[in-house]
């Protein structure tokens, strides 16, 4: 996966495609359950992770506004999915398609979050790195990390509102494998 | 003796330690046993929530409460995703699949079905769109024609009024004709009364004339005495000439008079025949375009039930598609009893 133009270059690790990282979070992104996987490919212990922040595995490669959306997505109550490079305790990178929604308890009071990373389709990620890159280049115009993600954000609304598509169809038109037709064989 | 004694005094020591040991593990082992069986009830409960934690991976526990957290995960990661899958179709939006990728075994074969039933769903969804765009056209259409068609009666209903002027215009035409042919056979009879009239003047100028004949012979036979009276004779002679002259003349122009008339009486038969076939025209037009009302406001009728009818439609169709139609599952749970 090399690719010159864009800052992910970097050493990259993957994991299987019948494996789903599992992680759970509170309400302020507190590590509350992670999963075998998770553990394995982060290269933290059970006991570094639980009660961690959830950014304990945020690469710095990823455009902050990415997870401005997420956020806000999440908190209005929405799913929301994403392309992310996480980051291992190593530093090594790892692709996911990310799953994150909101979780309630059996009276239906949000408690918290989960997500759901699965290992990304090839024909997504191709796009999805140019994307990143030209938000980042955005980004860094800015000094500031609250302006960058705003900056970030509002390019990112641009180019959705030039497809003339919301996020959630952009995301899941990335790859031939994420559309209907394709998930009923 | 010895070894045996010491064999079994190592022996003591050693079962005394796993005793120790188990009685030091049993405790925590319980608890956590009961801590697993609390997590598994809450999970059987329906809160997906509940996972094991801090058990370790390393020890026979530790991987059989990592296998319970796999099994919870795949149940919780199905449960949203059909969840959320679902949720979209039911606003229309298709675009988002129960992903397959690492749903294992009956879990990716039920994410199939869903998704085919999801694929079905916006087929029908697809159809919907089309067939609300062909009623909103066609209620256009029917909009229109209903417009042409009042249109049609208010022009039809004006052209019978029209029809029936015309009708009762050659009727009186009919009528003015039979006028004119009574007044011509009154005018026929005045002619041939003025023709016997002219024969007794012609008769009187005859005679006249016989007697202007006996008395200019009575006058010569008179000589001298009577040639005054020839002269009166002689002229008397040239006035019932003249007169007879006048007659003939008059008669003359009678009967070319009466040929005029006869042609003229029919002319007129022949245009009374004609007006009469206008009036006939006119009158069977007038009673086709009463009947052409009448189908006409039948038509205008129909249509206006067919536009109700599509506008009916047309507002159902758009109903299925309106999203506050849209239930909120996530505030709609059945209440466990």
């Amino acid at each position: 996966m090399q690719n010159s133009t864009s800052a992910f270059s970097g050493r990259e690790k993957s994991f299987a495609e019948n494996e789903i990282i599992v992680s759970k979070t509170d309400l302020n992104g507190i590590i509350t359950y992670v999963n075998d996987v998770f553990i394995r490919v982060s290269g933290f212990s059970e006991r570094q992770l639980l009660g961690a922040p959830h950014n304990i595995i945020r690469h710095p490669d990823m455009p902050r506004c990415v997870f401005k959306l997420l956020w806000e997505t999440i908190q209005r109550g929405q799913e929301i999915f994403a392309y992310v490079l996480n980051r291992s305790k190593d530093g090594t990178g790892y692709w996911v398609f990310a799953h994150v929604t909101p979780s309630y308890d059996l009276q239906r009071r949000q408690i918290g979050y989960h997500s759901n990373r699965r290992v990304p389709y090839p024909d997504a990620l191709k796009s999805v790195k140019e994307i990143y890159t030209s938000l980042l280049a955005e980004e860094k115009k800015h000094s500031k990390n609250r302006e960058a993600a705003e900056a970030g954000h509002a390019l990112l609304l641009e180019m959705l509102a030039s497809h003339q598509t919301d996020y959630s169809k952009f995301v899941f038109g990335l790859s031939r494998h994420t559309r209907l037709e394709a998930s009923t064989t | 003796m010895s070894v045996k004694y010491q064999t079994s005094g190592r022996t003591s020591k050693v079962s005394i330690f796993w005793r120790q040991l188990w009685r030091t593990l049993r405790p925590r082992l319980r608890s956590r046993t009961a801590e697993v069986t609390a997590i598994c009830r809450r999970v059987a409960e329906g809160d997906l929530e509940a996972r094991i934690t801090g058990m370790g991976t390393r020890t026979n526990f530790g991987k059989m409460c990592q296998a319970i957290n796999q099994a919870f995960d795949m149940s919780d990661s199905f449960v949203r995703e059909a969840a959320a899958a679902m949720e979209n179709c039911s606003r229309d939006r298709f675009h988002r699949p129960i992903l397959l990728r690492g749903l294992k075994g009956a879990y990716q074969q039920s994410a199939v079905v869903i998704n085919t039933a999801g694929l079905k769903m916006k087929e029908h969804n697809d159809n919907i769109v089309f067939v609300r765009a062909q009623a909103a056209e066609n209620a256009q259409s029917v909009c229109r024609v209903a417009a042409a068609c009042e249109e049609l009666s208010a022009t039809t209903t004006e052209i019978s009024g029209q029809t029936s002027d015309a009708a009762n215009t050659a009727r009186n035409a009919v009528a003015g004709m039979t006028e004119i042919t009574d007044t011509l056979q009154e005018l026929t009879t005045a002619v041939s009364k003025i023709d016997r009239v002219v024969e007794v003047i012609n008769n009187v100028a005859m005679q006249t004339n016989l007697l202007a004949l006996n008395a200019s012979i009575e006058a010569a036979h008179a000589g001298e005495q009577g040639k005054g009276f020839a002269v009166v004779a002689s002229e008397v002679k040239s006035l019932a000439t003249e007169t007879h002259k006048a007659t003939d003349e008059i008669s003359a122009e009678m009967k070319h008079m009466q040929a005029t008339m006869a042609q003229v009486t029919e002319l007129i038969a022949k245009i009374r025949t004609t007006i009469e076939g206008v009036h006939d025209t006119t009158s069977s037009i007038a009673i086709s375009i009463r009947e052409q009302v009448q189908a006409t406001t039948e038509i205008s009728n129909t249509i206006t039930e067919v536009s109700n009818n599509s506008e009916e439609v047309s507002q159902r169709i758009s109903q299925s598609n309106d999203e506050t139609d849209v239930v909120d599952f996530s505030k709609q749970t059945e209440t466990a009893a």
